[in-house]
């Protein structure tokens, strides 16, 4: 084995700043993670998925400006089982099997393609247009019009000076059912940052390039060789934080960014000021969705010495709470604040100048978003420096 | 300079042949990790050239090591490396220590190139001088073509070197061997000691820990002995037992009570450094002894049969066990020592066998 041993010879030069060895983490870990397989892969398929095809369709499709609309998609209303009387001022869109207990006040128009039961009275001078089956109402007062394609069921009275159009049943008999209530939630869809893959690509990948950021330092042990060298704490989890952060930009960051200048660049109109605000809140979304994941990632990538582990923490804890928030929302909005996702759709109206109802508000946007950023980091630090202290 | 600050160590004077030595000081350390004192009042220097740290497992080298490199923190004392605390200006000193730990601490995934390059560019080689010191640090440990190979396939030995290559990279002025002929065959334990030696050629000041005392023995021109924490002797090798020249040792044989009663007059007329029984015989160090003579009438009046009289040729182990024996530290843990107690012998490996 090896070669004849050469003697030892000093070194003559001049050592570089902490900056530049901060740096040569962060490009180490980088460099790293494009050889991995596995991160390698999920960028491709989710650059061609999320990214690419969208960019190409969309420049080719004629467009006058660069909205908002563009990246955060057109606004679509929900009610989903709450406990509030819903007043629809605008345009409604009802999907699934919602359920009304208190009064619904129309003064737009519903369309829905479920099934609703309205346990309280509707008054309206809008419009329900239904493409589902049935509708069933307890009692019905309609000012302006009401056209069902399948059945409505009234178990209460029937009046109105509207119109009653329908192709299948009117059928009551005034029985009371079980009451639920409902509420009112707005979402946006079909936007190039809110569309699903996006976001669903975005928390896959974290996963995968923090499940080893630390872990595998705590399994090989080489921590030591990090701290025995002129490197602090913070120094060494810069350094890693910012290489994973240049791995999750280019899926974030640089695409979006990419795209909207090319739409920009082949929009007809002349709106550039709105493009380059358009531009700008991109560019803080993605490098806001690049940072999200990635300090509750690190915080369960340093609580093992398992990379698979870490990996599959961190989707599942992200997954749960989602989950999780998804049930307890049902009865308190402010359960939404425990979706990561929900919380990420927030961070984008903020950086777009969005309002949207519903949801949760904006203080407590802020303190949970402060909390998965910070608290994961400030665990991560606490963590690494007694690692490096020893004790 | 403010510990933790962002600090810019580019004026960290790199190390360079005819810097003055640098010298370690530790004064009065106490570290303790929940109940046990790892170190208890440790003081001791180290001096440009290579120093030996020697004691029982557990006795607190890693931890002496690691308080210096401000890995650990220590509870009361003060350190002071070419008169920086590690602790205040941790930068600065870690810039000018190499450090080799114990236990596996390396990269399974990366080949030695990678990994000691990039431990060159974050003690703050440029790119380019990190890859070819790289080349040249693994020639000097003896990693050739392998070196393309990642960690994770290297037999132990192997490893030990990359982790002696990482450490001397950059060209610190101290540089700290915690165990480093730790798991290595006697081949490589050979190999890794020549190696030793040869960087204690330049200069440097090489602590090298260790609880092998033919190693110790082999490489070292000054010695620290620690036991249970504390510091128990230290000085230069050839001080320490040449300062011990003037014992004579007496061996002999015969039935038990003769022989303690012959100890109870020896030190009743000369100081008793130290007793043994060495297979059968009981070997018996003293100091003070004017003439043989006079040793011969009391052993015969004992009736006890001498085996040896002369000058107490004296070895590192010796030294070591006399010197542990003589701890007081140990006295109020484990009792007076017995004579002959093999307790010391037993935790200290005297020649190494085979690989761990």
């Amino acid at each position: 084995m090896g070669i004849d041993p050469i003697e030892y010879r000093p070194w003559q030069g001049e050592r570089a700043g902490l900056v530049r060895r901060l740096w040569t983490i962060t490009w180490t870990v980088f460099r790293s993670k494009l050889r991995s397989k596995a991160v390698l892969i999920l960028l491709v398929l989710g650059v061609l998925l999320v990214h690419a095809i969208p960019i190409m369709i969309d420049v080719m499709t004629p467009h006058d400006d660069v909205s908002s609309d563009l990246m955060f998609g057109e606004e679509e209303v929900y009610l989903e089982p709450g406990n509030s009387t819903v007043i629809i001022d605008g345009e409604l869109f009802l999907e699934g099997e919602p359920l009304v207990t208190g009064d619904f006040a129309l003064n737009g128009s519903v369309s829905y393609f479920g099934y609703i039961t309205i346990r309280g009275t509707v008054v309206g001078a809008g419009t329900l247009t239904g493409n589902g089956e049935s509708v069933v109402i307890d009692n019905l007062t309609v000012e302006g019009k009401v056209k069902v394609n399948g059945t409505i069921r009234v178990y209460g009275y029937l009046y109105g000076n509207g119109t009653l159009l329908g192709d299948g049943t009117v059928t009551g008999n005034g029985t009371i059912h079980e009451e639920h209530d409902l509420i009112r939630r707005e979402e946006r869809f079909g936007g190039y940052m809110t569309n699903g893959l996006f976001t669903l690509f975005t928390m896959i990948l974290a996963a995968i390039v923090v499940s080893d950021a630390i872990s595998s330092d705590l399994a090989d042990s080489s921590f030591v060789l990090y701290f025995s060298r002129p490197l602090r704490t913070i120094d060494y989890l810069a350094g890693k934080f910012l290489g994973l952060l240049m791995v999750m930009s280019l899926f974030c960051l640089l695409p979006p960014i990419i795209y909207v200048i090319a739409m920009t660049g082949t929009m007809s109109g002349d709106d550039y000021g709105e493009a380059g605000r358009v531009l700008g809140a991109t560019f803080a979304s993605g490098l806001f969705t690049a940072v999200f994941f990635l300090p509750l990632g690190l915080l369960i990538s340093s609580m093992t010495k398992r990379r698979a582990y870490a990996g599959v923490g961190t989707f599942m804890s992200l997954f749960v709470l989602s989950i999780v928030s998804g049930i307890f929302a049902i009865f308190d909005a402010n359960w939404l604040a425990a979706n990561p996702f929900v919380m990420l759709l927030h961070a984008y109206q903020r950086f777009f100048g969005i309002t949207m109802a519903g949801g949760v508000t904006p203080e407590l946007h802020t303190l949970v978003v402060a909390s998965l950023i910070v608290v994961p980091i400030i665990i991560v630090y606490t963590r690494v420096h007694r690692l490096e202290v020893g004790k | 300079m403010k510990p933790n600050r962002s600090t810019d160590v580019a004026d960290v004077a790199p190390t360079r042949r005819g810097s003055p030595p640098e010298k370690i000081v530790l004064s009065d350390i106490i570290v303790r990790f929940g109940t046990v004192t790892a170190l208890d009042r440790f003081s001791a220097s180290v001096h440009s050239g290579v120093t030996g740290l020697l004691g029982p497992n557990g006795a607190g080298k890693s931890t002496m090591i690691k308080t210096v490199l401000g890995l650990v923190h220590p509870d009361s004392g003060s350190i002071r490396v070419r008169g920086l605390d590690p602790h205040q200006e941790r930068v600065r000193v870690r810039d000018m220590i190499g450090y080799m730990p114990e236990h596996d601490c390396l990269v399974s995934s990366m080949n030695p190139v990678s990994l000691v390059s990039y431990m060159a560019r974050i003690s703050g080689l440029p790119k380019k001088d990190s890859i070819s010191r790289t080349h040249e640090m693994l020639d000097f440990v003896g990693i050739g073509e392998e070196r393309y190979r990642d960690i994770g396939s290297y037999s132990t030995g192997m490893k030990q070197k990359v982790k002696l290559a990482q450490a001397i990279v950059h060209d610190p002025g101290i540089v700290f061997l915690d165990e480093p002929t730790n798991g290595l065959d006697p081949r490589g334990r050979d190999e890794m000691l020549a190696l030793i030696r040869k960087l204690g050629e330049t200069g440097k000041t090489i602590l090298v820990s260790s609880h092998i005392l033919h190693e110790i023995e082999q490489v070292s021109k000054h010695l620290i002995l620690i036991n249970r924490g504390r510091l128990v002797r230290q000085g230069s090798m050839e001080e320490l037992i040449e300062g011990d020249r003037d014992h004579l040792l007496i061996k002999v044989r015969g039935d038990d009570d003769p022989i303690n009663d012959l100890i109870t007059l020896l030190r009743d007329r000369y100081s008793v450094i130290s007793t043994r029984n060495e297979f059968g015989q009981m070997a018996i160090v003293l100091k003070g002894v004017d003439s043989t003579s006079s040793l011969f009438e009391i052993t015969r009046s004992e009736a006890v049969q001498v085996r040896y009289i002369g000058p107490d040729r004296q070895t590192l182990e010796d030294l070591f066990i006399r010197t542990i024996e003589a701890d007081p530290a140990r006295i109020v843990a484990d009792g007076p020592p017995s004579p002959g107690s093999r307790k010391v012998r037993k935790k200290m490996k005297r020649r190494p066998d085979h690989g761990h």
